[in-house]
């Protein structure tokens, strides 16, 4: 048979009954919108971990605060820090974050020294919005992602209540081309020191090691320096899943989520192709009279499903597409980190390929049955 | 086999359990129908008519015996190339039209095309000469809900000579009908009789609808009487 004629009779079969047709599509579309939500979660989180590997950067906090909104580490820490051997620069940070230690919408401030935190990661930012960033106090620069959240254009000032009130003036905006830091507002520390009623006092210090040197034998060196607070020095990989495994539980959910999604999408979907096909076994029966094989009719039956699933699975996708592009699912933070939300490429045919595969199982049995109806009591009459 | 007829049974048997009796449906049927013959069989209820129709069109699998149809042994066959064979071979007509719901006419009598290796204009012109032969053109965008009993059958009809098959088989094709679409019904098939040469076996109960046959094969208990 062509495949434009099956086509054609699949979409002809799937269109049967607009009640089962909105109520199959629609469970697909919730399915696949739970799951795919569930998925940008889970695949973003482990996507920062894999992209932090490239950072060799060294982050020094209090002892035993691994967040970084409760750590405090008094400015010349980071001067003495400095003076180890195989540092190369070490840079006080100010952080300062929306009162949410988890959440879904949490804006996230560093208060940086603005003459070399370009020495620390690639920041891509124009030059004029740069210069103006390190000469006027209140200037910030702000993160793709999280101007994109809120609209900002540069130029703009703006007063955030949720951060204790704070105001500046939007320099530019700059990206990082994927990390963490595209949601990162940059702020002068000194001003934020001030702002914060707290100059002198940091929550990090952001350290780059010499090149060649053995990054764990220097935090180590670090960790053993007469200070006036103890400290722990980690790399930013490690740090990062530290503070990520902190948002373990929100992984699992997910997983747990997308796991029963799937398996009340098959219990449901196999229930319903299962009574539908059963009202249609006589149909069945004519077809094999007309001369068409039982893999054909199987075929057919499973293409309805997996063609009704697949729409369905569509539009939860685009649903949370939506979502993340209006910045209504934005971005996941921990103890530091905010991590932008993404639907990209690999999200969509994840989460396709769950809903087709779900598709696939529930409608196997059914198919089965339709292509192998006894044809001679499916067309009996009078039945 | 040997045989001149485009239809040949020999000592077809079929038996099956009903529980732990069995129930001899044919018992040793032996029939020849000639190419463009016009047949009925007739019987009571459980007589094996259907059931003789159901293993000429190869549909059913005789217990033994032998079954030609228009030159194939159709126990020689595996069920993809009987299936395929039927497309081209058999055209069936039933007793509830049997129409696809959501297809509208010209839709369910491109079915069977559909198998083919068709193009679709070519389809097209076989739908639309399939139609026009049983005078249902006209409602050829009409879906079945949307036409009376008698032009359901016409459809029906329409569809299971689409493929231009040597064999039609009928099983109580005018059951559901009212009088007056009964004899059209019948009358259309006597002339596709007539003028494609199409075998017709018919299964009815109401010797009206038998009057139209030139032959008629009565069965009583599985065997053929007289």
């Amino acid at each position: 048979m062509q495949l434009s004629s099956y086509a054609r009779l699949v979409v002809k079969n799937a269109r049967r009954s607009r009640t089962r047709l909105v109520a199959t599509l629609g469970g697909c579309a919730l399915a696949a919108l739970i799951m795919s939500v569930c998925m940008v979660v889970d695949t973003t989180l482990r996507g920062v971990e894999e992209r932090a590997e490239a950072q060799p950067n060294l982050i020094v906090h209090r002892r035993g605060r691994h967040c970084l909104a409760t750590s405090e580490v008094p400015d010349v820490v980071a001067e003495r820090i400095a003076g180890v051997a195989g540092v190369a620069l070490a840079m006080p940070v100010v952080y300062l974050e929306t009162p949410c230690q988890s959440a879904t919408d949490v804006t996230v401030v560093h208060g940086v020294d603005k003459g070399l935190f370009m020495e620390f990661r690639a920041f891509s930012v124009e030059p004029g919005a740069l210069e103006e960033f390190r000469r006027v106090r209140t200037a910030a620069l702000v993160g793709e992602r999280i101007a994109a959240r809120y609209g900002w254009r540069p130029g703009q000032f703006v007063t955030m209540q949720e951060l204790r009130g704070i105001s500046f003036t939007i320099a530019g905006i700059f990206t990082t081309h994927g990390s963490i830091y595209d949601s990162v507002i940059l702020l002068g520390r000194e001003f934020l020191q001030d702002t914060l009623d707290k100059r002198g006092t940091s929550n990090m210090v952001l350290v780059k090691p010499a090149e060649g040197v053995d990054v764990r034998a220097l935090g180590a060196r670090i960790d053993g320096l007469p200070l006036p607070v103890p400290v722990q020095t980690q790399t930013e990989e490690a740090h990062l899943s530290t503070a990520l495994a902190q948002l373990g539980d929100l992984i699992e959910v997910s997983r747990v989520v997308q796991g029963a999604v799937a398996f009340l999408m098959l219990i449901a979907m196999g229930n319903g192709v299962a009574m539908a096909m059963r009202d249609r076994t006589r149909e069945f029966g004519v077809l094999r009279t007309l001369g068409y094989r039982g893999d054909q009719i199987a075929g057919l039956v499973l293409g309805e499903i997996l063609m009704l699933a697949l729409a369905g699975g569509m539009v939860g996708c685009a649903i949370t597409q939506g979502l993340v592009v209006a910045g209504v699912l934005d971005s996941v933070s921990a103890c530091g980190f905010t991590v932008s939300l993404r639907m990209g490429v690999r999200e969509w045919l994840m989460c396709m390929g769950v809903i087709a595969g779900v598709a696939a199982v529930s409608g196997a049995a059914p198919a089965w049955r339709a292509g192998h109806v006894d044809v001679v009591s499916t067309i009996r009459k009078g039945d | 086999m040997k045989g001149n007829g485009v239809i040949v049974a020999r000592d077809v048997c079929k038996y099956y359990r009903m529980g732990t009796n069995e129930v001899r449906a044919l018992d040793h049927v032996t029939v020849e129908i000639g190419a463009g013959e016009f047949v009925a069989l007739m019987g009571p209820s459980g007589s094996g008519k259907t059931t003789l129709m159901n293993i000429i069109a190869g549909i059913d699998n005789p217990t033994s015996g032998r079954v030609c149809v228009a030159g194939a042994e159709l126990q020689e066959m595996s069920e993809a190339e009987r299936s395929a064979w039927r497309t081209r071979t058999i055209g069936y007509v039933f007793q509830n039209f049997n129409l696809v719901p959501v297809l509208t006419a010209e839709e369910n009598v491109e079915l069977p095309l559909l198998l083919l290796p068709l193009s679709r204009a070519e389809r097209r012109a076989h739908v639309e000469a399939a139609l026009e032969s049983v005078n249902m053109l006209a409602w050829r965008r009409h879906y079945p809900r949307q036409l009376s009993g008698g032009q359901e059958q016409r459809v029906a009809i329409a569809r299971a000579i689409v493929t231009d098959p040597a064999v039609l088989v009928a099983d109580e094709p005018t059951g559901n009908l009212d009088a007056e679409a009964e004899r059209e019904v019948m009358e259309l098939l006597v002339q596709l009789n007539r003028q494609l040469g199409t075998t017709v076996v018919m299964v009815t109960h109401d010797a009206t609808a038998a009057s139209y046959a030139g032959r008629i094969i009565r069965l009583e208990k599985g065997r053929i009487r007289g």
